[in-house]
């Protein structure tokens, strides 16, 4: 579904995508782990159209992804949500999601709808929101709720978005254990429809989670494969953890 | 021909100095503190009046000059202490409208000290005359002096940034302002000094200007809507981009001035080409800067930001 | 913000404003009609100013443009009725159905012009671009010598003519910009209330996020910014039509200003704000001096400005929920 080919971004002379190359397959969830600075989220953010990347290809569903601009990707199913939660904070947390529901319906620009009276968009934001367990703050302005809270609005108005491919850039960050648990259910419960490209910290949801895991280091992708296999890789272990078992890696995050 | 084209452009860059002096400290303001303070035109106003008034009383051009720069300083440390010291950490609109309110303030001020007659100052004996340059042209020698003067400002300007601790820190605040705040520097005092420093240089450029405009109330503004236009064509906060900007403003406005009219009469009939042309050459640096913007949405050399 | 006291004091102000002629008239000072035409014609700009400033987040420096746009529409036609040539193969005309939809659609197409290179740029520069946009068209204006230049023009055969209205009638007059006032500031009530008041408000609280959702920033501000530059143009062909005279000086960056000044004593962010604000600058304007003059201030009443300024710094330091504010309380 997305082929990511001979990529590069270069920052003056830091390279913080160096020549990736990467497979998404359809209905699967692809995690994609590494260090801090690995240039996870430089990635997302060429893919998601942030970025312009300095060489290399992107395909995405047969369609050459980098002449599309970035307003354009969600309207052809990729999606994104972001790692530092990225809201509209004076809006109200229904209004978020309605945001992007009149984006996908072609309404954004619509002076002749009153927002409020569509009654469809607002019982398909409720039901959104149900899904991801944040029904009873629709009516909340989204500044005031709790972080938490806040990354949960952040999933909802990724989900409106109806994707195809959904880019995740770790969605558990900030979020207590009851919602990480809730979270994690829930993307389960999507894979049918919706592949997955997670970025996550958390080896507990990597492994819980995903078909299969890459793993970035310093902008190179080191390896690419099965769960199983990853864990037990001699490369992975010595370039990302210097050694260490990545279980217990993982809860010292 | 020579002869003509070389005086004009010699004209432009002493426009351009004149551009450069006030975009200094417009940039340094903008790029330090992250200010639009409007009523910098305003410091540039005090500057020609305080010439006009000290050298009217005292006689001497130089004394007068010499005097003129305290008196600026002193009202822009009151400006800064009192009102846009309170801007710091506000949003551009409400830096715009209080420096506008600011502009109304001084210029109603002004008017009632000095009322509406424009004041007019003559070109010091000293530097009164002409000289020829490269054989071909007579050019005054005031005009030269300002000329000279720009440069010097521009060198003194350059060292200090470049080679001096005070520099290193101003680079290191336009840069990332929490940079110098984790320094330990004190950024209050250091505001303030940039503040005076910024609005002498436009005092001092008001000063000279006296003898070659008239000093009226709302001169500091037209300037300073020309100033913007140079720092925002040079990449606001860069004191060489406010330098190349302030000349390149200074040369195309006083050669479209001087060539547009010649150029319509080409294609139009000239009763037209004359009506057309005084607008048509007000608008070419306006003109500039929209194309410049639109290239390159921040401007020419554009200083690195941190967040 | 208390729903029914702000939809009372909408509709009081509407009956007030409808009934102010007649106020005016007893009172024995219907000069004061001329001052509250002013009022409604000024609103529309100011309202559409807001919906730059206080509803997208974009500090336009250079709306007066349109104003002119908006004026000279109105005049050139006029000039050339009156001198009975024609520009560019077409006569002039008095008339309002032709002159006031022109105004309204250059308006439009010189916006769409500005906005389209202006928004590419951000922030300050932003606010310099407009600025240097609004200045080109003060120094075109001024470059017209033709229409007057600097001095600008009389509207010698007086104002626009439409069938069944006498313009030139000061009341009937009145009552035409207030049509108009109360057309656009319903057009505006129900454009913030809208799908695209939503995307609005999302532009000025996390402009960088919304192409991740789908929405082009870039198209949504130069709608915004098109609407906008209407409201002016219609305001500007207004008060061409108020004083019959137009001159460079409408688009004058200090009359940008002006327009900013009064969105933010208003309150920005709402549309009874700018309203408010407009009454209150005119008021004044025409009254300041008054006062002042009253106080003893002999020398401050001839220059007010001397005394509005520190006022206006107060009020951008201390107090920027502006009239609407202390009306209604706090926003937001």
């Amino acid at each position: 579904m997305l082929h990511i080919r001979n990529l590069c971004k270069n920052f003056g002379a830091l390279k913080a995508t160096d020549d990736v190359s990467l497979s998404v397959d359809r209905g699967t969830i692809h995690a994609l782990i590494g260090p801090n600075g690995a240039g996870k989220t430089t990635l997302i953010s060429q893919l998601s159209g942030y970025m312009q990347p300095s060489s290399g290809a992107i395909t995405f569903d047969g369609q050459d992804l980098l002449s599309i601009p970035a307003h354009k990707r969600p309207h052809i199913g990729l999606v994104r949500s972001f790692q530092i939660t990225s809201v509209f904070p004076e809006l109200t947390v229904l209004d978020n999601v309605c945001l992007v529901l009149q984006s996908m319906q072609g309404q954004a620009r619509s002076i002749f709808r009153i927002a409020a009276a569509d009654r469809l968009e607002r019982d398909e934001a409720r039901e959104i929101l149900t899904r991801v367990g944040l029904v009873d703050q629709a009516d909340s302005v989204t500044g005031s709720l709790a972080h938490g809270q806040k990354r949960q609005v952040e999933i909802a108005m990724a989900l409106a978005a109806k994707p195809k491919l959904l880019l995740l850039d770790e969605p558990m960050a900030g979020m207590g254990a009851e919602e990480s648990r809730h979270l994690m259910t829930l993307l389960d419960n999507l894979r049918a429809s919706v592949t997955m490209l997670l970025v996550e910290h958390d080896m507990d949801v990597v492994f819980g989670l995903a078909d299969k895991v890459s793993v970035l280091v310093y902008g190179q992708m080191v390896a690419s494969d099965t769960p199983e296999n990853i864990r037990n890789n001699q490369d992975v272990q010595k370039a990302y953890l210097g050694g260490h078992n990545l279980h217990t890696e993982a809860k010292e995050c | 021909m020579t002869q003509l084209y070389l005086e004009q452009l010699l004209n432009g860059i002493q426009l351009g100095m004149f551009l450069f002096l006030v975009s200094a400290g417009l940039t340094l303001v903008f790029g330090f503190m992250n200010v639009i303070n409007l009523a910098h035109g305003s410091l540039f106003m005090i500057g020609a009046y305080a010439m006009a008034l000290i050298s009217g009383m005292t006689g001497s051009f130089l004394l007068a000059l010499i005097l003129s720069l305290p008196v600026v300083a002193l009202s822009a440390w009151v400006i800064e202490v009192v009102i846009i010291s309170r801007l710091y950490t506000r949003d551009h609109l409400d830096q715009v409208l209080a420096t506008f309110a600011l502009i109304l303030f001084i210029n109603e001020g002004t008017t009632i000290l000095f009322g509406r007659t424009p004041l007019f100052l003559d070109v010091p004996p000293l530097l009164s005359g002409s000289v020829s340059l490269f054989g071909v042209v007579s050019y005054p020698l005031y005009r030269i002096t300002i000329i000279g003067a720009g440069l010097a400002v521009a060198l003194i300007l350059w060292i200090i940034i470049a080679k001096t601790r005070l520099g290193m820190q101003i680079r290191a605040g336009t840069t990332n302002r929490e940079t110098v705040e984790q320094l330990g520097v004190n950024i209050t005092r250091l505001n303030t000094m940039i503040f005076v420093a910024g609005a002498m240089f436009a005092g001092f450029a008001g000063a000279l200007a006296g003898p070659l405009t008239s000093v009226e109330v709302g001169m500091g503004e037209n300037l300073l809507i020309l100033c913007f236009v140079c720092i925002v064509i040079g990449g606001i906060g860069s004191i060489r981009g406010a330098l190349l900007g302030a000349i390149t403003i200074g040369v195309v406005d006083t050669m479209g001035r001087a060539f547009v009219p010649d150029i319509l009469v080409k294609f139009l009939n000239p009763a037209a080409a004359s009506g057309i042309s005084a607008g048509l050459s007000s608008m070419l640096i306006y003109l500039l800067m929209i194309v410049v913007l639109v290239v390159r949405p921040t401007g020419l050399f554009p200083v690195a930001r941190g967040s | 913000m208390n729903y029914t006291h702000y939809s009372r004091f909408l509709i009081g102000s509407c009956i007030a404003l409808i009934l102010l002629p007649w106020l005016f008239q007893a009172m024995g000072s219907s000069y004061l009609i001329s001052t509250a035409t002013r009022l409604v014609i000024f609103a529309i700009a100011a309202v559409s100013l807001d919906l730059l400033i206080g509803y997208t987040g974009l500090v336009s420096f250079g709306h007066a443009a349109f104003l002119g746009v908006g004026a000279y529409t109105v005049g050139i036609l006029s000039f050339h009725a009156y001198e009975e040539t024609t520009l560019m193969g077409f006569s002039g005309t008095l008339s309002g159905l032709i002159a006031i939809p022109l105004a309204i659609v250059l308006s439009a197409l010189v916006a769409l012009i500005i906005g389209s290179l202006s928004l590419r740029t951000k922030g300050v520069y932003f606010i310099m671009i407009t600025l240097s946009f609004g200045q080109m068209l003060f120094f075109l204006f001024v470059s017209l010598e033709k229409y007057g230049g600097d001095d600008g023009m009389m509207m010698f055969d007086g104002r626009n003519t439409l069938p069944g209205l006498n313009l030139n009638d000061r009341i009937e007059f009145y009552y035409f910009c207030l049509a108009w006032f109360i057309l656009f500031f319903w057009f505006c009530t129900r454009l913030v209330r809208s799908k695209f008041g939503r995307t609005l408000a999302a532009i000025r609280q996390n402009e960088d996020r919304l192409s991740s959702i789908g929405i082009s920033d870039y198209w949504s501000k130069l709608q915004i910014f098109v609407i906008a530059g209407v409201g002016a143009g219609l305001a500007g062909a207004l008060s061409a039509n108020h004083t019959e005279f137009v001159s460079p000086d409408i688009t004058h960056w200090t009359r940008s200003g002006d327009l900013m000044i009064v969105v933010i004593l208003g309150g920005m962010g709402t549309l009874i704000g700018p309203v408010l604000g407009t009454f209150l600058f005119l008021l004044l304007e025409e009254f300041l001096p008054l006062i002042l003059h009253s106080l003893g201030f002999d020398l401050l009443s001839e220059h007010w400005r001397f005394v509005f300024g520190p006022i206006l710094i107060l009020i951008v330091l201390y107090a920027k929920f502006g009239l609407y504010g202390l009306i209604f309380g706090r926003m937001r």
